[in-house]
């Protein structure tokens, strides 16, 4: 430990910063994605997306059974994957849950808020195909902004690792839960 | 000489930080494969800094056998970037 903490001035300083960015190296080049995991997730918020889509212009009790299993396959299909990507890799990053889970930069909210405003106006027409196209369209968006953060990941890992904690998820996840359960009260 | 933080100072402490930045948790054999260390040296390196409140570690599971998960907490990260920039001041100086 003493010839570890010695130091012999700036050559010193240079070796010792660029073998711990070297470490971290190690760490984030051996990391992968979950196989699939774009097209899951595009499928998953596609099926979200199409079903709140319907069940909100449905304005039944079917149409919020429709919502809450099309957010149900979402949840399990975005639990599923961050339990992989832990699984394979040994780690848990929270920028990556908040990309996949709740959609967090600008590429995935753009097409999540576009898909959806899209297909509800569509299924509020009943045209069906384009609440289809919407959601897909909003879905594949979704994906591509959860890929372009895992490319700006793995250039620049600490400043795109933090994100979204678990806690924080609970609690927003809890305050969706209200908010449902408020809806069908009102309603 | 700019404030140096003795605690991650040490070639594989500062290393084990950095790494840490990279993720919310590790596992402590992924971690030992990145750092290129012993397990006992990886261990007595983590208790160190969980001591000093640079690094949080909690025991849970990896593909299904009970390990250790470590993770950077905010006292660590701003340790780390302090000794960092203070590092960064020594090399502009000769510089």
């Amino acid at each position: 430990m003493e010839s570890e903490t010695r130091f012999d001035g700036p050559d010193d300083a240079r070796a010792r910063l660029a073998a711990a960015d070297l470490a971290r190296g190690r760490l984030t080049t051996g990391l992968k994605l979950p196989r699939g995991l774009h097209p899951a997730l595009a499928g998953a918020v596609a099926v979200q997306i199409g079903t709140a889509a319907v069940g909100i212009a449905e304005q039944s009790a079917l149409g919020l059974g429709l919502l809450l299993a099309g957010l149900g396959v979402f949840l399990a299909v975005a639990t599923w994957l961050l339990h992989r990507f832990r699984r394979i890799n040994g780690v848990r990053v929270d920028g990556l849950t908040g990309r996949v889970v709740l959609g967090t930069g600008t590429t995935s909210s753009v097409a999540y808020v576009w898909g959806f405003g899209g297909a509800t106006w569509a299924a509020f027409d009943s045209q069906w195909w384009l609440v289809g196209l919407a959601a897909v369209m909003g879905g594949v968006g979704y994906a591509l902004g959860a890929r372009q953060w895992w490319d700006a990941y793995r250039a620049d890992p600490a400043t795109h690792a933090r994100g979204v904690s678990p806690q924080v998820l609970a609690m927003l996840a809890l305050v969706a839960a209200l908010g449902f359960v408020v809806l069908m009260v009102v309603g | 000489m700019p404030d140096l933080d003795p605690l991650i100072h040490a070639p594989a402490r500062l290393q084990l930080v950095t790494t840490l930045t990279a993720v919310a948790e590790a596992e402590f054999s992924t971690l030992r494969e990145a750092l290129q260390v012993s397990d006992s040296v990886l261990s007595k390196h983590v208790s160190a800094l969980v001591s000093a409140g640079y690094v949080r570690s909690r025991k849970g599971t990896h593909e299904g056998r009970r390990t250790t998960w470590v993770g950077l907490t905010d006292v660590g990260r701003r340790a780390l970037h302090e000794h960092v920039a203070a590092l960064r001041e020594l090399i502009d100086v000769v510089d």
